[in-house]
């Protein structure tokens, strides 16, 4: 029974890799999320809503669960379990050079002697994982990897060191001049890595049950001074990790949801799922409306047209 | 095409032919003249017999 003023989970889905107008930049759905956090009580939401490279945003209503993790609880195959804090493992790609990986080493860090997160084992797959980027017919960005088994890998090993959640670094093929990252950085088109993302970091959290979440190793940009500020969040710094990092640290334990502790968040308690009015034909969305969950739907044009009436 | 019913079983069933899904989104969605529904899905599937 929900009294008045009990909190109403809440699941708040923007796909990554879709060019949605908030939402498929830096971060820069979070004041949306915040919003609903506050509303709601319990937010669930992913890392694409959340993740802004060196900008982040900690809310205990706030609950950080990988893409393809979000997706079996709202399919009620998975229950969350709220966490004091989460022991990250780092996941390194071997096709990282040495310096850029100084970075992100210290990145970990700085936020371990900072923010006092938990950071524990460090994991190099035996060989590159070989990212290479597409985009659909759609005009979604996808990727495929040459050795997901290499990345899976190192998860096991992570895992197996104590390792609670994981935080991947993938090197991501460079190319400062295309059309793609011009148009993405002055506010315009789709985020051509995202789709990469996603597939690496639901690979990875649904083999081993973990949360997980990805940054791309890429080399710095020449400034733009046409910089659009929704995209700002990704040029503070010389990697994405920091907000990885900081969402995972109390990113919720993930159980099948017949094992999972009483206080754990099940999908039978979610009030609603928030989703763009084009992009209605995701695992998450479909998942609860077939169960009957409300979907409100909510105007934030991307290259998508799936919607309710479809 | 779309039968009735809840779509996920169907759309799981479908990509389950082409290897273990990734991450997949319907990306089209057509009613046809004769009320069926036409689907478009773009994915990403591992399938393991390709890893060398």
């Amino acid at each position: 029974m929900t009294r008045p003023g009990d909190p109403l989970p809440t699941v708040m889905v923007v796909p990554t890799g879709i060019g949605c107008e908030v939402g498929g930049y830096a971060g820069d759905a979070v004041p949306a999320a915040r919003l609903l956090a506050a509303a709601s009580g319990c937010l669930i939401t992913h890392p694409n809503v959340m993740n802004g490279a060196s900008l982040y945003w900690s809310d205990p209503r706030i609950h950080y669960v990988e893409g393809s993790s979000l997706d079996r609880f709202a399919a009620a195959e998975l229950a969350l379990q709220p966490v004091r804090s989460q022991r990250i493992g780092l996941l390194l790609d071997a096709g990282i050079e040495e310096d850029l990986r100084l970075r992100h080493l210290q990145v970990a860090d700085g936020c371990r002697a900072s923010l006092g997160l938990s950071l524990g084992p460090v994991e190099t797959t035996t060989a590159p994982i070989g990212v290479s980027l597409s985009q659909g017919e759609s005009g979604a960005s996808w990727g495929q990897l040459a050795r997901p088994d290499v990345l899976l890998e190192a998860g096991e090993r992570l895992r197996d060191a104590g390792a609670t959640a994981i935080a991947v670094i993938a090197r991501f093929p460079d190319d400062p001049d295309s059309e793609a990252l011009t148009a993405y950085r002055q506010g315009g088109g789709v985020d051509a890595l995202a789709g990469a993302e996603a597939v690496i970091s639901h690979w990875l959290s649904r083999q081993l049950n973990l949360p997980c979440a990805h940054a791309p190793a890429l080399s710095p940009l020449e400034i733009d001074p046409q910089l659009d500020p929704r995209a700002a969040g990704e040029e503070l710094g010389y990697t994405f990790l920091p907000c990885v990092l900081v969402g995972l640290s109390r990113a919720p334990a993930l159980w099948p949801a017949d094992q999972a502790p009483a206080e754990s968040i099940r999908a039978e308690q979610i009030g609603a799922v928030v989703a763009p009015a084009g992009a209605l034909g995701g695992a998450a969305v479909l998942a609860c409306a077939e169960r009957g969950i409300p979907v409100i739907a909510v105007e934030n044009p991307c290259v998508l047209s799936v919607t309710a009436e479809a | 095409m779309a039968q009735p019913g809840p779509l996920l079983p169907q759309i799981e069933a479908e990509l389950r032919q082409h290897g273990v899904p990734l991450r997949w989104a319907i990306t089209q969605a057509v009613c046809r003249p004769d009320g069926r529904r036409q689907l478009t899905l773009e994915a990403m599937v591992h399938q393991p017999a390709l890893l060398v």
